[in-house]
């Protein structure tokens, strides 16, 4: 015959089973708040490195911009023209056409069609 | 003490219910060393992050030049761009052409040709006006698409601020070379455009030889 169940011990056992878990669960809960907490603080810190190297190099590449802006701006129209002019040979338009359209000399584009290879 | 007739029962009862209490722990405890395994990884991410941008602030300080660099060159680019289109546009092309040739999108040229042109789409080809002033007279040249027609035009007198000679009936289409059926659409065009353009708040009226617009 079985012996009479001991429920004081039982409900100490699944106590203890409970409590040792929830202590054990809380450990790594906490352990991974502060893990995470890290991660935040070195993703801040990264952030504000980039965004102070962003910012500096930004005010560098403006301020190189700004004191090169008519050269710059010159080879960019040049860049512009040749390209168009390119395009327009491409499609079978005469030197002279492209001169008058583009108002640029027909030198120009025919010296931007022997450069793209066309010609 | 009198012995329990279910006790054989309540054990086993209390013996899978133990069981389960485990298994709900090991449950509860594998899910908290998840979450805490994931918060690690998350954290060696971020530091090892941190440290590759502290070890490579050069490389990025250039990247950051660079790609500044580069949008500032492209709104230039895209300044010269738009003043080419101005150019092809004033010239007649079409807003296929001018994309084609200044690599703006098409929806950019149509902007550029309703906004410095005040063109008007008329079927499939647009209508605009362009100005010549010589002092006292000038031109209102007529633009649709490569066809351009120049009207005369002077300070008027009395009334009459100014004065824009058309041709009559009769010689509108030899002087021209449009269609007579269109001169009224063209000639109203223009005496609201120009209003519009020019001389704001003013009166025009459309007669037989001119376009009078009035003080």
């Amino acid at each position: 015959m079985k012996p009479d169940p001991d429920f004081e011990a039982y409900a100490q056992t699944l106590r203890k089973i409970m409590d040792d878990a929830t202590a054990e669960a809380d450990a790594l809960a906490a352990e991974a708040a502060a893990d995470r907490d890290a991660a935040a603080a070195d993703r801040e810190t990264a952030y504000d490195i980039l965004h102070e190297l962003e910012m500096t190099a930004g005010r560098i590449a403006e301020n190189y911009v700004e004191e090169n802006h008519k050269k710059i701006a010159a080879d960019i129209r040049q860049e512009v023209l040749a390209l168009a002019a390119v395009r327009l040979l491409n499609s079978g338009y005469s030197t002279d056409y492209i001169s008058a359209l583009l108002e640029v000399s027909p030198e120009f584009a025919a010296a931007a069609g022997k450069k793209s290879g066309l010609f | 003490m009198e012995k329990n007739p279910h006790a054989g029962e309540y054990a086993e009862i209390m013996k899978k219910m133990l069981a389960e209490s485990r298994a709900t722990a090991r449950k509860m405890k594998a899910g908290a060393l998840k979450e805490r395994q994931k918060a690690a990884a998350v954290r060696e991410e971020a530091r090892l992050k941190l440290e590759e941008i502290k070890a490579n602030t050069s490389k990025y300080a250039a990247e950051f030049e660079e790609n500044r660099r580069r949008e500032l060159f492209g709104d230039i680019r895209e300044t010269i761009a738009a003043e080419l289109a101005d150019l092809l546009l004033n010239k007649g092309e079409s807003d296929g052409t001018v994309a084609g040739l200044t690599d703006l999108p098409e929806q950019v040229v149509k902007e550029r040709r309703k906004k410095w042109f005040g063109a008007e789409l008329w079927g499939d080809e647009y209508v605009w006006l362009t100005y010549k002033d010589l002092g006292r007279g000038g031109y209102v040249s007529f633009n649709k698409y490569k066809y351009i027609y120049d009207f005369p035009w002077e300070f008027g007198g009395g009334d009459a601020l100014v004065v824009i000679e058309v041709p009559t009936e009769p010689h509108w289409e030899a002087a021209t070379g449009l269609p007579l059926s269109e001169r009224a659409e063209i000639l109203e065009y223009m005496g609201r455009r120009v209003t519009d353009e020019k001389a704001r708040g003013h009166r025009y009226e459309v007669k037989h030889d001119s376009i009078v617009i009035y003080r």
